[in-house]
């Protein structure tokens, strides 16, 4: 059945490969100036403008607690959308978009890779390497805590 | 849950629900007035007619409890219309409980599902009342009719409709009347004599009239009823009506059709009349009431049935067919408004909103090219068609952001309930007044608001209001005054809530902060009353010695402050011991789009809306002083506190170069010196510490310009240092995205006319913000 088949993104991000389900992908654009966000939480490095639309830029590094990379020629911005809303993150280099066979996919909990756990969905298996395939809906959940700590101010609050 | 069935399909029951939301809106604003006003014969009048409307409407789709319900409150509106009965405290608390009840019995034709609201109490206690007031409480379905009791006024006539005779005898026409039929069937159209028989048993006879002649009226024109639809109000029915009906042909079907369907009918026939059926026959006229209206000296009575009927009926008939022309008229006129789903406007705003946008790039656009191109045809052929576009754009953002306008009413009449419960429960004793309700503000900032008034109604009424011997003792009048009232002011909205209770006293609120550890002595001894009055506003702070379940939900007043600085509005607070609180909120009039002042910082764009802006100002650094420890310029002989905006917003870490972007790009640099020093080089040193800029901006240059940007939040003035001043322009507002969470300071983002995403600066929250900050100093 062709539907059991996955297309993912394929991208890479502080040395490592990872892949986000295309169906999440709304689009790929090339880095572009951004306006940081005062207050906001560290990860996000500012607003663009995508078409009229406003559209958060998440560093998944920052946001994972991986190294950081300066941003090169390859580097991309991955615009994903889950339900509503939608959200950019950058990465390294988006590397191809491939078709994972059933077969091939494996539930995340079983392996260990540089994100928590709790952001992955699966791991693929494509060419001989392992590919984490993210959980969109994991990235684009809004932690209280994290907006918190950075939005303590004065007394009282 | 049970499921329920009603009598109608989707589509009627999307304009039940449209006409019991008016109705049952009316009771819930309107039956809280009797209390005082029960004399007022149109409030009276009113409130018997939704409920009686709603009963009506009830019944017509099968809902039968709440027709029972509604019919319990009609019974006791009734006698207070009648003189018979004086709404008391405890009636009105019997009424508004039924109010409540319909509220709970509406819902069920939402969900479909029965609702487990227990009526029977209502239902017995509304009895009682009328009961006890010596009326007779009519009979409904489930009880016995009482014996022989027929509904006062009913039709005496109890059989079956007499389909013989000629039809001026079934159903005398004036000879007016008879002129109008005539010359309705010279037109071409048809003309008929409906007559119905109800089940003569029916408990529903009125309800059944209303809907028979509500429903005939939608299928034909009535030109003539019996009873008439005034008998029908006043439940004067029988188990028979009669309708002269005009139409065109193919409607007899959708008539007889139209009076089959309606319940409890067990016989109908339809007639048509003739232009010689119409003309009285020597015989007809000879028998017949003709000449009992002409022969004032003939010897004998009426002998026929017709007469019993006419004794009955003479103010309908002798009313001149105009009039009933006319209301026939009234009822079919087309109605000039028109429901749109909010949906719908709110869709409307969002491309008014982008070609607001557009239209900013396209003025930016032209003056653009002016510059580059110098004097050129397309140049002011592109300037006149973009300044046409912007004043289209002007008219229809203007004629959508009217639309949006709805009148504060909505919001405010939920209120009057609200503070009557609330001060029961407290013992408390209130007048409540409401002024300026039909101040206007845009929907967007209305659904919102709400919740921000309640909790200052609630603060006033338990912690503003003293008890009623309290106030003896003080020498005031023992029912509270609490004044909630709205007005325009340029363009805010200024809601206000004022009670005359025991004020606050800023010795006491300072104390109290202290002894809950939320400021310290030393930082309490230098407040002044005004900071201490704000002490309210502090998270964890309650003036109330203990919680109640009226104020203390777990919401304080920081909430409230919170909330209405969401709204890009401000809550200041006048007060003083003994005689009173008011809390003034001033609310943007909408929240889409606004006139915002640019300003740069760091390279970057900033919007500080317009409302909050008094003027701007160019300054020399050393004409800065400092006062303690705080920097403050001079204007025109007053003190203003200043403030970088850059500190304010803890600009410096964000300082690191955005991604792939050349420090060159900032557009600010093309608007001059003030642009370029500090914003520039902010670009530039964001590699290393974040503190670095911070040490810059202390150390700024002596003679170096700076520029002032002087706000105002209610009474509190500040001075906020930019970068340079990049313009005035109209923005339209976005919402920070969900995932950002919520951000202070931020009001929200906006689109400008280049293009870029800039930050719109929440004045109110920043002030608050400087203020905390310099009292722990």
């Amino acid at each position: 059945m062709a539907v059991d088949f996955q297309q993912v993104v394929v991208f890479e991000l502080s040395a490592e490969t990872y892949a986000l389900d295309i169906l999440h992908v709304h689009e790929i654009i090339r880095v572009q100036p951004v306006t940081p966000v005062p207050g906001a939480p560290e990860y996000i490095e500012g607003l663009i403008n995508l078409r009229g639309r406003v559209v958060p830029i998440v560093d998944l590094r920052k946001r994972f607690g991986l190294r950081a990379r300066p941003i090169g020629d390859r580097s991309r911005i991955i615009v994903v959308q889950v339900s509503d809303d939608i959200l950019g993150i950058v990465v390294d280099a988006v590397s191809e978009v491939i078709t994972v066979a059933p077969e091939f996919v494996e539930p995340a909990a079983r392996v260990v890779t540089g994100l928590d756990a709790e952001y992955i969905r699966t791991i693929a298996k494509v060419e001989g390497h392992l590919v984490a395939v993210l959980n969109p809906e994991k990235i684009l959940e809004y932690s209280d805590s994290e907006a918190d700590e950075v939005l303590m101010l004065g007394p009282g609050e | 849950m049970a499921q329920m069935q009603f009598d109608a399909t989707e589509d009627d029951i999307k304009v039940w629900l449209a006409e019991a939301d008016e109705q049952i809106e009316l009771l819930q604003n309107d039956v809280i007035r009797l209390e005082k006003d029960y004399s007022d014969e149109s409030l009276v009048q009113g409130i018997f007619r939704a409920a009686h409307t709603l009963k009506g409407s009830s019944a017509m789709i099968g809902h039968t409890r709440m027709a029972e319900l509604t019919h319990a409150m009609e019974s006791v509106f009734g006698m207070v219309r009648e003189g018979k009965l004086t709404p008391t405290t405890e009636i009105v608390d019997s009424l508004l409980a039924g109010v409540d009840g319909l509220n709970a019995l509406r819902e069920e034709v939402v969900t479909k599902e029965q609702s487990d609201v227990d009526l029977s109490p209502s239902v017995a206690a509304l009895r009682d009342i009328v009961e006890q007031g010596g009326g007779t409480f009519a009979r409904m379905p489930g009880q016995p009719p009482a014996a022989g009791g027929q509904e006062p006024g009913a039709g005496g006539q109890a059989g079956p409709a007499p389909t013989t005779g000629s039809l001026l005898e079934r159903f005398p026409l004036e000879p007016d009347e008879i002129e109008a039929v005539k010359a309705t069937l010279e037109s071409g159209a048809m003309v008929w004599l409906l007559e119905v028989d109800f089940q003569p048993d029916s408990l529903w006879l009125a309800v059944r009239s209303f809907q028979s002649l509500n429903d005939l009226s939608n299928v034909g024109e009535l030109l003539k009823t019996k009873p008439t639809s005034e008998e029908v109000e006043a439940e004067k029915v029988g188990p028979k009506l009669q309708a002269v009906i005009a139409g065109a042909a193919e409607a007899a079907e959708a008539i007889t059709k139209t009076a089959v369907v309606i319940e409890d009918v067990v016989n109908t026939s339809l007639t048509p009349y003739t232009l010689e059926s119409l003309s009285p026959s020597p015989a007809a006229a000879g028998e017949g009431r003709g000449e009992g209206a002409q022969g004032e000296d003939h010897p004998h009575p009426s002998p026929l049935p017709p007469a019993g009927e006419g004794t009955e009926l003479i103010p309908s008939q002798t009313k001149p067919p105009a009039e009933a022309g006319q209301r026939v008229a009234t009822a079919s006129r087309v109605v000039q408004n028109v429901r749109v789903d909010v949906e719908r406007l709110d869709n409307l705003m969002n491309p008014v909103g982008e070609l607001v946008i557009d239209r900013n790039r396209l003025q930016q656009l032209a003056l653009q090219l002016e510059t580059e191109l110098g004097a050129h045809d397309a140049v002011d052929a592109l300037n006149e068609t973009s300044q046409h576009v912007g004043r289209i754009t002007d008219e229809l953002q203007e004629e959508v952001m009217r639309i949006r306008m709805q009148p504060i009413e909505s919001v405010f009449n939920k209120f009057p309930r609200l503070v009557r419960d609330l001060a029961g429960k407290l013992g408390k004793k209130v007048d409540f007044i409401i002024e300026g309700k039909e101040t206007e503000l845009d929907r967007s900032v209305i659904e919102k608001i709400d919740d921000p008034i309640i909790h200052l109604l609630r603060n006033a009424i338990d912690h503003g209001l003293e008890m009623p011997e309290e106030r003896r003792a003080a020498g005031k009048p023992e029912s509270g005054t609490i004044k909630l009232s709205a007005w325009h002011e340029e363009n805010h909205i200024v809601i206000a809530v004022q009670d005359d209770g025991r004020g606050m006293d800023p010795a006491k609120l300072k104390a109290s902060a202290v002894s809950k550890k939320i400021i310290t002595q030393e930082v309490a001894d230098r407040m002044d009353d005004r900071a201490a009055v704000e002490l309210i506003f502090a998270a964890g702070f309650s003036t109330a010695a203990k919680t109640t379940d009226v104020s203390g939900r777990g919401v304080g007043m920081d909430i409230v402050r919170a909330n209405i600085e969401k709204l890009s509005g401000f809550v200041t607070i006048e007060t003083a011991v003994g005689r009173g609180t008011r809390f003034l909120v001033k609310l943007p009039l909408t929240l889409a789009i606004i006139r915002a002042l640019l300003v740069a910082l760091a390279g970057r764009k900033f919007a500080i809306p317009m409302a909050t802006v008094m003027e701007t100002l160019r300054f020399d650094a050393q004409d800065v002083r400092t006062i303690k420890t705080h920097e403050a310029i001079q204007l025109r002989g007053r003190i203003l506190p200043l403030v970088s905006l850059r500190d304010l917003l803890r600009l410096p870490a964000l300082l690191y170069p955005a991604p792939g972007e050349p420090a060159s790009a900032s557009p600010e640099d093309e608007d001059g010196d003030a642009a370029s020093n500090g914003a520039s080089q902010g670009m530039r040193d964001v590699g290393d510490a974040e503190g670095d800029s911070m040490m810059e901006m202390g150390n700024r240059p002596r003679r170096q310009k700076m520029f002032v940007v002087a706000v105002r939040v209610g009474d509190r003035q500040m001075g906020l240092q930019v970068d340079a001043l990049v313009g005035e322009t109209e923005i339209v507002i976005k919402p920070l995205s969900r995932f950002l969470g919520d951000v202070r300071g931020i009001a929200g983002v906006t689109i400008l006319g280049d293009g870029q995403v800039a930050i719109i600066c929440d004045i109110p929250s920043l002030i608050n913000r400087v203020v905390q900050e310099q009292l722990l100093a």
